[in-house]
């Protein structure tokens, strides 16, 4: 006689849900830990302003002629200027920056054009996130430079075009990524089993067991509180780099796959330990293993071409391609869609290893 | 599905490794009655009550509790029994209200049921408090009231007046011969042999894995208490004494 329908495991999975939610609120080890984790988020986004405030503006500058203006800015004691080869190069530095900066080009002919009396302009380009006011204050200091450095006025004309980050790009997208990864996981991972460690140790898991609720029950139950705060964690994260956001759709993709894995790894150590002080130790031997691949897929330049492959495959550098992906533009569907599949993957396998685990401590 | 027993268990059996726990335990529950379930530590009363509430699986035999398997209809059997474990196991950070809020959602029991609850349990002006700033008292008294909440038929109490102050374990063991008389089957193990003896309609004296006697406190005391004024602490130490003797002695 099967009495469990989906309405009433429904209700179950709520109920466990719902309490763990409430008591993790009232829990001062598992609040300090979303805190704590929260206030990383805080300290990437806010970091690049604390050194923005100790440099000098950014301004990168390609030259389509020869003029004269170029080693005069990178000599400016206002300004830090840097020539760049191509347009595309300029833009491609304008792209991973994560301060308002400026990109100036200068026109072939600039020179001759100030020689003869004629009315000459410089085109600059700016990240999309740079806030207009942000974007006005660079664009008088840069002309206030040029007019000190050359004698005469060059008005700086914004271009329309604003410059969006590349799937590849470094700068913001990246401290958001690794921001990101970090908060969800750490939230989902640590929290998770700490709810499952409560129950085992103070014993009121034994209640649990012996009321309808089944272990699929509790377990579910502790998954849904601990996506939930991880994807709490996670939004937080969204709320503070929401000016870089270009695809909102992607990032909450990005947010709920990584999340499930987080939870999922959190659900295994939850299962397989049986007193919190274990997770001070085991969460950290867990986690740095899937933290390190991703600084090391950053470093990918000046690491082995085989260690930069596979550093780029493991479930972190996975998901921070997802999250970069989320705030470029133009954007392929091979740019998202492989990322978001080897993420869903690899949250597949971890949820499949939970499944696993829960089946053979049943036996 | 009716019957006559609350509980039958045959040839239950629970084997740890190479340790028995339980050793072919035979008996029945009848419906309604407060049946006590004595023995010392490590005679294997909590491994039972496991087994018989679906936590454990017996390695050998098996039980029906209210006529449900305890292993095949576990969801059947759960919404008809209540549990208090030896120990306090509530939500210490959340208040009583909350904690019998719980036990009733994962019920499905009607939320005005747990205000009936707190004020059956006298615990209605101490609702709002987090558990944590209970006495232990209180404490219990909630622990049976979770265990209620949901009207099961047959409770099961593991030493439900440990540690508790005299009043409070007077008031616990009235609370429960009402339960009693209400229809409500109890399973009760205790080491308190006067409050086992005030209390049970049966014994059964549990030693090693293996029930060394059964019956109304006054057939064992006659039986087995050696004289008219033998108490049941008498015929606890005759039947589980000897046998550590005999350990002993090995």
């Amino acid at each position: 006689m099967a009495s469990h329908t989906p309405r009433k495991d429904y209700r179950l999975v709520l109920a466990i849900a719902l309490k763990d939610i409430g008591e993790t609120l009232r829990n001062k080890n598992v609040l300090a830990l979303v805190i704590t984790t929260v206030l990383v988020t805080v300290l990437y986004r806010y970091l690049p302003l604390i050194r923005a405030s100790q440099e000098l503006p950014y301004v990168a500058i390609y030259d389509a002629g020869d003029s004269q203006l170029v080693p005069l800015l990178e000599n400016s004691a206002v300004v830090e200027a840097r020539a760049y080869t191509s347009e595309e190069r300029m833009l491609d530095r304008i792209r991973s920056g994560d301060l308002a900066e400026l990109g100036i080009t200068v026109p072939e002919g600039f020179d001759d054009d100030l020689n003869n009396g004629r009315s000459a302009a410089l085109t600059a380009y700016a990240l999309h996130w740079v806030a207009d006011e942000d974007l006005t204050d660079l664009v008088q200091i840069a002309e206030g430079e040029i007019a000190i450095q050359l004698g005469v006025f060059v008005p700086i004309q914004v271009s329309d075009l604003r410059v969006f980050p590349s799937p590849d790009s470094g700068g913001m997208a990246v401290t958001l990524a690794m921001s990101l990864v970090y908060t969800v996981l750490m939230i989902g991972m640590m929290t998770t089993p700490q709810m499952m460690l409560e129950e085992k140790q103070t014993r009121t898991l034994d209640a649990l067991l012996v009321s309808p609720a089944s272990e699929i029950h509790v377990t579910l139950g502790k998954a849904l509180a601990g996506l939930f705060y991880a994807l709490l964690g996670g939004a937080v994260g969204w709320a503070f780099f929401a000016h870089v956001v270009v695809h909102w759709w992607l990032a909450a993709a990005a947010t709920l796959v990584w999340a499930l894995f987080a939870v999922a790894l959190g659900l295994v150590l939850g299962t397989l330990l049986e007193v919190r002080q274990q997770l001070s130790l085991w969460g950290w031997v867990v986690i740095i293993p899937i933290l390190l691949p991703m600084m090391l897929y950053l470093l990918e330049d000046v690491m082995p071409d085989i260690v930069g492959r596979i550093a780029g495959w493991v479930p972190s550098s996975v998901v921070l391609d997802l999250v970069r992906a989320a705030a470029a533009r133009p954007l392929t569907t091979a740019d998202w869609a492989i990322p978001l599949v080897a993420a869903g993957a690899y949250a597949t396998v971890a949820i499949t290893v939970q499944i696993i685990v829960m089946r053979r401590r049943a036996r | 599905m009716q019957t006559t027993y609350a509980v039958q268990a045959r040839d239950l059996t629970k084997d740890y490794d190479a340790v028995r726990a339980v050793d072919h335990l035979t008996f029945d529950v009848n419906q309604g009655e407060i049946f006590g379930f004595l023995g010392p530590n490590g005679a294997g009363k909590t491994t039972t009550i496991k087994m018989l509430t679906g936590q454990l699986r017996p390695t050998e035999g098996q039980a029906t509790v209210l006529g449900h398997d305890t292993i095949d209809a576990r969801d059947e059997l759960q919404a008809r029994i209540g549990v208090v474990f030896e120990y306090q196991n509530l939500y210490e950070r959340l208040t009583g209200r909350d904690n019998l809020r719980f036990a009733a959602r994962l019920h499905g029991v009607a939320a005005r049921r747990v205000d009936q609850m707190l004020e059956v349990l006298s615990l209605t002006q101490h609702a709002e408090k987090r558990v944590k700033h209970y006495s232990n008292g209180m404490k219990q008294r909630l622990l049976i009231g979770r265990a209620l909440l949901h009207s099961p038929d047959l409770l099961f109490l593991d030493e439900p007046t440990r540690g508790l102050d005299p009043n409070v374990a007077r008031d616990i063991r009235a609370f429960v011969r009402d339960l009693s008389k209400n229809g409500v089957t109890v399973f009760l193990t205790t080491h308190y042999m006067e409050e086992a003896d005030r209390l049970s309609d049966r014994v059964a004296i549990l030693q090693q894995g293996q029930i060394r006697a059964i019956g109304t406190p006054q057939q064992l005391k006659k039986t087995y208490g050696g004289s008219d004024q033998a108490t049941l602490e008498d015929v606890f130490v005759s039947l589980t004494g000897k046998g550590l003797r005999a350990q002993f002695e090995e």
